[in-house]
C-alpha cells in the first residue's frame, strides 16, 4: 500500500508539472503583452520564426541565455529586449540602453570598458560605450590577424566576439534584422524594414503596422500596443495563414519549454533508479520507470514539435543530434528495463537522456538551432536514413559504455554485483554493442551512398566518414573479442566503456579538427567536453582493470560466466 | 571456442612485428621496404593464427589507428595526400606530430604502420581462411541442394543488380531522389534476402553470419576496385558552350595545335611525365623539336620581370613575365590549392637544329602562346590533361538558388543538352545537386559553378563502373546482421518464456 501510494503520488505531481508547462501563456491584466508580440512572423537567416525565438536567439549570442535583466535587476523575456532595440532611435527612455545583456567576462575587456566586476558579468550598452572608440584600433589589428589565419590570443577572439554582438544590435536597431515585412504578393520575399522604406510607397499597410506597434511601444502606451498587435496579428492570419500558425505553435515551444521539464525528470528517474540499489527497490524501480517513460513521452512530443516546426528529418545539426541521440538511448534503455528489472538501464536512461539535453545546447553554439542546411546536407531522404540510423549507432554504443559503467563501478565498490545481476547487465551490454554495430554500420555505408549519390564518391576518407567508420570497427572488434573468448564480462564491461570515447570523438570530436564537409563548428566548451569524456572514461576502464581479487562483488565460478 | 594456442606463436608475431618497425625507421620509406612490411605482415597473420578471432581482434585494433592517424593528418594535409600515404599504399608513415595540439609544436618522427592495403588485405586473408575452416554446411540431401539453387539464383540477382540489368542508363537526372535511392536499396534487399535464404537452408544457425561476411567482403573489393582504377574529372561548361572532354585537375599536359584545315585541328599533346624527364621532345607531326630549357616547375609563381633580372624566355609572354618556383600544395582536399606548373621551352626546327625562340609556358595562362615554323602557326599551351569523351554536352543555363535573404545556397542546377552522335541520343538533362547524370558508366555531378558571373558549371566527371556494389554490399551486410539477431533474439524469447 505505501508502495502504490509512493508511485502514484510522484507520478501524478509529474503529470501536472507537464500539465502546467504545457498550458499557453495568458494575456496579461495590465502592460505590454509580449507574448502575443512575441507570436508575430518574422524571417531571419531564411527561415519565418517568431520573433520570440530570433529574441531569444540574439540574446544567447549577446548573453548566452534566453532572459535578461533590466536596469533594475529584474528578469525579463527576451522579446522585450528586442523591443527596447528596435524602438532605441526615437525611445525617449533609452530602454534599450540600460539592459543588461552584454555578457563581457574576459577581465581584460571588462578593464579596457572600465567596468565594475558584477556577478553574471553582464552590462549594458551605457555603461561602455563611450568607451567603444578606444578599441577600434584593436579590433582592426585583430581582423587583420583574423584574415591571415594567424593564430589569435584569447583577448583578441574575446574582442573580435563583442565586434561581432555589437554589430547584431546595431542590426535590429536600424531595423535591418530581421525580415520583418511579409511578401506582398505569392513568389516575392520577405523584406526588410528598412529596405521597403526607401523603395516602397508610405501607404503599405505592413509598414503602417509596424509603426503603430513600434510607435505604441516608444510612446510606452501599453493599450494601443497590444490593440495594435492584436490587429496586425489578425491580418496577417487572414493573408499568410501558414506562417503565422506555425509561428504561433513555435512561440508556444520556446515558452512551455519542454526540453527542460524532460531534462528535470531524467534526473528525477536516474536518482530513484539509483537509490533503488541501496534498498526497498521495487517501488523505487517503478516510481523511476515512470517517471522516465513520462520523460520520453514529452521528449517524443518536442522532438515531433521540432520535425514539425523546421519541416526537416530529427537530425539537421549537432544540437539535433544530442536530442535524437538522447531520445533513442532512452528507448532502448526502457526496453531494456522492461526485461531486466534492476533499475540499471533505467539509470542509464537516466543518464543519457539528462546528459545529451544538458550538452545540446553547449552543441548548438549560439546558432539557430532549426536554422536552414547547406544544398548538400538539405535532402530529406538521406537526413532521415543515414543521419538517423548514424545516430542511433551513438545512442547505442553510450548505453553500453554506461551499462559497462554501472558494471565496474558496483563491482569494483559494491558486494551487490552478483548472480542474476551479472549475468543481465552482461547480456545488456552485448546487446546495445549488436545493435549498435548494425546501426552504425547500416549508417555508415548509408551516408557512403549519400556521398557517391551526391558527388559520386563512395568513401572518401572524410573525418566523420572516418569517425563513423571507427565506431563501427570498434563494435566489431569487442564483439569479436567476445566471440574469441579473448574477455568475458568484465572485459566486455571494460571495452565497452572505451567505446564512450570512440563514439565522443566520432559524433563531435572530429568537428574540433575544421575540416572536411560535416564540420560545422568549433568551440572551446566542445573542446573541454571531448578532453573530459576521454579522461574520464579512462579512468573508468583503468578502474575495471583491477584485477577481480581487489572488486567488492565476487568473481563468479569460472563455469557460470562462460 | 577455440583451443588455448601456445603462446609462443604470438609471441613470434609480436617481435616480427617490432623487428619491421625498428628496420623500416632505420631504412626510411622505399619499395624494398614495402615488400619486407608484407613478409612482416605475413609471419604477424601466421604467429596469430590465420583463422583466429585473436588475430582479426588485433586487425580490428590496428584498423582504428590507422583509421584515426588518417583523421588526424587531414589537418594539416589535403585529402588525397592522406588518402595516399595512409590508405591506399601497403605502408603508412604516420607523422608523430599529428598526435599533438596545438600544432605549432612540430614534434619530428614518422611512425611506419601497416597501410591500408595491407592491413584490407590480412582482414580479408583473415575472414576468408575462417570461414572457409569453420564454417560447415550443416544440409543434407534435398535441403542441400535446394539450398545450392537458392544460393546461385542469389548470387546471379546479387550480378545482376550490380552491373545495373535493372537500372536505367540516365535514371540518375530523371527520377526524384528518394525513389532513386529507394529503389536502388530495394533491389539490394531482393538480392540480399535470396542470398539470406540460401545460407539459411545451407548454414542453419550461422546463415547470418556468412551472409554478412560476405557482404563487408564485397564492400572491401569494391574499395580496391575504386582505389585502383576509378577516375574522377571535372568538365567546365559556360553557358552556349558545348564541350565533349573532361580535365583531370591532378595532372597537367602539353597541347600543341595547328589549326589551319578548316574541318579539324592536329593536336599533338605532350605529357607532364615527359617534360619532368627534361629530355628533348621528337614527334613526327611536327616540324620542330621541343627542348626543356630549366627544370619543370611543379608549382610556380608568375611575377612581372624586372628590369635587368636574367631570363631564359625570348619569345611570347615571357618576355614580360618569370617564373619562380613555389611550395607544392596539400594535393586536392576540400581547402587545398590546385598547383600551377610552369615550364620553359625551346622550340628548335628539325632540320637546321635552329631555334624559335624559348618560351614560358603556364597553366595560369589558358590563352595559348604562337609558334611560327615555315608558314604554319602552333599554338602552345599548358592544360589539365584532357580526356574525351564518346559523348558531348552544351549548356543552356546554369542557375544557383538561395534561401530568401541568406548566401545559403539552396540550389544548383545545370539545365544541358546530352549529344551522342554514335548511339544517336540527343536529350535534354537537369542535372542538380543529389541529381547526378548517370550515362555510358560515367556518373556526372553537380560540383562546383564559375564564381566569377554564376554562367559556367563545373561537372565532376566519375568513371567508375562499380557503383553499384556498395547499394548491394550494404543491403547484404544489413540483412545478414539483422537475420542472426533476430535468430538470436527469436531464441533468447523462448529460452525466457520457458524460464
Amino acid at each position: 500500500m505505501k508502495e502504490r501510494i509512493f508511485f502514484w503520488t510522484l507520478l501524478l505531481a509529474a503529470i501536472v508539472w507537464v500539465g502546467l508547462s504545457m498550458r499557453p501563456p495568458s494575456k496579461p491584466a495590465e502592460g505590454f503583452d509580449f507574448h502575443a508580440a512575441g507570436r508575430l512572423p518574422v524571417v531571419h537567416e531564411g527561415r519565418v520564426l517568431p520573433l520570440d525565438t530570433l529574441a531569444r536567439n540574439l540574446l544567447r549570442i549577446l548573453a548566452n541565455e534566453e532572459t535578461f535583466r533590466d536596469e533594475h535587476n529584474r528578469r525579463q523575456p527576451a522579446v522585450r529586449w528586442i523591443l527596447d532595440v528596435m524602438v532605441d532611435s526615437n525611445d525617449p527612455k533609452r530602454r534599450a540602453q540600460k539592459d543588461r545583456v552584454f555578457r563581457i567576462d574576459h577581465p581584460q575587456l571588462v578593464h579596457q570598458l572600465g567596468l565594475p566586476p558584477r556577478e553574471g558579468h553582464r552590462y549594458a550598452l551605457e555603461e561602455f560605450h563611450q568607451r567603444i572608440p578606444d578599441l577600434v584600433e584593436q579590433m582592426t589589428k585583430a581582423h587583420e590577424l583574423e584574415v591571415k589565419k594567424e593564430p589569435l590570443e584569447a583577448y583578441e577572439r574575446q574582442l573580435l566576439d563583442f565586434e561581432k554582438r555589437l554589430r547584431f544590435f546595431i542590426s535590429v536597431s536600424r531595423l535591418d534584422l530581421p525580415h520583418l515585412l511579409p511578401p506582398k504578393a505569392a513568389g516575392q520575399e520577405w523584406e526588410r524594414f528598412s529596405q521597403r522604406i526607401r523603395h516602397g510607397d508610405r501607404s503599405d499597410p505592413d509598414v503602417e503596422s509596424w509603426r503603430r506597434i513600434l510607435g505604441a511601444y516608444s510612446d510606452d502606451d501599453p493599450a494601443k500596443f497590444n490593440e495594435s498587435v492584436a490587429a496586425y496579428s489578425s491580418r496577417l492570419s487572414r493573408s499568410h495563414p501558414k506562417e503565422i500558425a506555425k509561428s504561433r505553435l513555435e512561440s508556444w515551444f520556446n515558452h512551455a519549454d519542454l526540453f527542460r521539464t524532460c531534462t528535470w525528470f531524467y534526473l528525477a528517474g536516474l536518482l530513484l533508479a539509483v537509490l533503488s540499489w541501496l534498498g526497498w527497490s521495487r517501488p523505487l524501480i517503478r516510481t523511476s520507470f515512470g517517471l522516465l517513460l513520462l520523460a520520453f513521452l514529452v521528449h517524443t512530443l518536442a522532438l515531433v514539435a521540432r520535425i514539425y516546426l523546421s519541416g526537416r528529418p530529427p537530425v539537421t545539426n549537432l544540437y539535433s543530434s544530442a536530442i535524437f541521440i538522447g531520445w533513442g538511448g532512452v528507448l532502448l534503455c526502457l526496453v531494456f528495463e522492461r526485461f531486466y528489472r534492476y533499475g540499471v538501464a533505467a539509470a542509464v536512461a537516466g543518464i543519457l537522456g539528462f546528459g545529451t539535453l544538458v550538452i545540446a545546447p553547449i552543441l548548438a553554439a549560439d546558432r539557430d538551432t532549426m536554422a536552414v542546411l547547406q544544398a548538400v546536407l538539405d535532402t530529406q531522404f538521406w537526413l532521415a536514413t543515414h543521419v538517423v540510423s548514424i545516430t542511433l549507432g551513438y545512442a547505442t554504443t553510450y548505453i553500453a559504455g554506461f551499462l559497462g559503467i554501472v558494471f565496474i563501478l558496483r563491482g569494483v565498490l559494491t558486494r551487490s554485483l552478483t548472480g542474476e545481476l551479472r549475468l543481465s547487465l552482461t547480456r545488456m551490454i552485448y546487446g546495445s554493442v549488436c545493435f549498435a554495430t548494425f546501426f552504425s554500420f547500416v549508417g555508415t555505408v548509408l551516408g557512403g551512398l549519400w556521398a557517391d549519390d551526391s558527388w559520386g564518391r563512395f568513401w572518401g576518407w572524410d573525418p566523420k566518414e572516418n569517425g563513423a567508420l571507427m565506431i563501427v570497427l570498434w563494435n566489431a572488434l569487442v564483439l569479436h573479442a567476445r566471440w574469441g573468448g579473448l574477455i568475458r564480462d568484465r572485459g566486455l564491461a571494460v571495452l565497452s566503456v572505451l567505446g564512450n570515447i570512440v563514439v565522443t570523438w566520432s559524433w563531435f570530436g572530429t568537428n574540433l579538427l575544421g575540416v572536411g564537409l560535416h564540420s560545422y563548428g568549433f568551440n572551446d566548451r566542445l573542446f573541454a567536453l571531448v578532453v573530459g569524456m576521454a579522461v574520464g572514461n579512462a579512468a573508468l576502464a583503468g578502474l575495471g582493470l583491477v584485477p577481480p581479487r581487489a572488486w567488492k562483488s565476487p568473481a563468479p565460478e569460472r563455469s557460470r560466466a562462460e | 571456442m577455440e583451443k588455448a594456442p601456445s603462446p609462443a606463436r604470438p609471441t613470434a608475431a609480436l617481435l616480427a612485428a617490432g623487428l619491421f618497425v625498428l628496420v623500416a625507421i632505420l631504412s626510411g620509406p622505399g619499395r624494398v621496404i614495402d615488400v619486407v612490411a608484407v613478409l612482416t605482415m605475413g609471419v604477424f597473420v601466421f604467429g596469430m593464427g590465420v583463422a583466429t578471432l585473436r588475430l582479426t581482434v588485433a586487425l580490428l585494433g590496428m584498423a582504428l589507428f590507422l583509421v584515426f592517424a588518417g583523421t588526424l593528418a587531414q589537418v594539416d594535409q589535403g585529402i588525397w595526400t592522406v588518402i595516399r600515404q595512409y590508405f591506399r599504399c601497403p605502408v603508412a608513415w604516420i607523422e608523430i606530430k599529428i598526435f599533438f595540439f596545438p600544432r605549432n609544436w612540430k614534434v619530428p618522427g614518422q611512425l611506419p604502420f601497416p597501410g591500408g592495403w595491407l592491413l584490407g588485405g590480412a582482414l580479408l586473408v583473415n575472414l576468408i581462411v575462417s570461414h572457409a575452416s569453420r564454417i560447415r554446411v550443416q544440409a543434407r540431401g534435398l535441403r542441400l541442394a535446394l539450398g545450392g539453387v537458392v544460393l546461385t539464383l542469389g548470387g546471379i540477382l546479387t550480378w545482376f543488380v550490380i552491373s545495373r540489368v535493372f537500372a536505367s542508363d540516365t535514371s540518375g537526372a530523371t527520377a526524384a531522389p528518394f525513389w532513386r535511392v529507394t529503389l536502388q536499396l530495394l533491389h539490394g534487399t531482393a538480392a540480399a534476402l535470396a542470398l539470406f535464404l540460401g545460407c539459411r537452408l545451407l548454414f542453419a544457425r550461422k546463415a547470418g553470419i556468412v551472409l554478412l561476411h560476405a557482404g563487408i567482403v564485397l564492400l572491401m573489393g569494391h574499395e580496391i576496385v575504386t582505389g585502383l582504377f576509378a577516375t574522377e574529372a571535372v568538365m567546365r561548361i559556360s553557358e552556349g558552350q558545348t564541350v565533349r572532354h573532361v580535365e583531370d585537375t591532378r595532372h597537367v599536359e602539353l597541347a600543341i595545335v595547328e589549326g589551319s584545315h578548316p574541318e579539324f585541328d592536329d593536336v599533338v599533346v605532350v605529357s607532364e611525365k615527359q617534360l619532368q624527364q627534361g629530355e628533348k621532345i621528337r614527334h613526327p607531326e611536327l616540324p620542330f623539336d621541343v627542348e626543356p630549357a630549366g627544370s619543370y616547375l611543379k608549382n610556380a609563381d608568375l611575377r612581372p620581370l624586372r628590369s635587368g633580372e636574367k631570363n631564359p624566355a625570348t619569345a611570347g609572354i615571357g618576355e614580360q613575365w618569370r617564373a619562380h618556383p613555389r611550395k607544392e600544395s596539400g594535393g586536392l582536399g576540400s581547402n587545398a590549392r590546385i598547383d600551377t606548373p610552369a615550364v620553359y621551352l625551346t622550340f628548335r626546327e628539325k632540320a637546321s637544329g635552329e631555334s624559335l625562340g624559348t618560351y614560358l609556358v603556364a597553366l595560369e595562362w589558358t590563352k595559348p602562346q604562337v609558334v611560327n615554323a615555315g608558314d604554319k602557326k602552333y599554338e602552345v599551351s599548358l592544360r589539365f590533361r584532357r580526356t574525351y569523351k564518346p559523348y558531348s554536352l552544351y549548356l543552356y543555363d546554369f542557375r544557383f538558388d538561395r534561401y530568401p535573404g541568406t548566401n545559403v545556397p539552396k540550389d544548383f542546377s545545370s539545365f544541358v543538352r546530352l549529344t551522342d552522335r554514335e548511339r544517336g541520343v540527343t536529350r535534354d538533362v537537369r542535372i542538380w545537386m543529389n541529381n547526378p547524370l548517370r550515362y555510358r558508366g560515367d556518373t556526372l555531378y553537380q560540383a562546383d559553378w564559375d564564381k566569377e558571373n554564376e554562367a559556367g558549371t563545373v561537372l565532376q566527371v566519375v568513371d567508375n563502373e562499380s557503383w553499384m556494389v556498395p547499394y548491394a554490399a550494404c543491403m547484404i551486410v544489413a540483412v545478414g546482421m539483422l537475420g542472426q539477431f533476430v535468430l538470436h533474439l527469436v531464441g533468447f524469447l523462448k529460452r525466457r518464456a520457458a524460464e
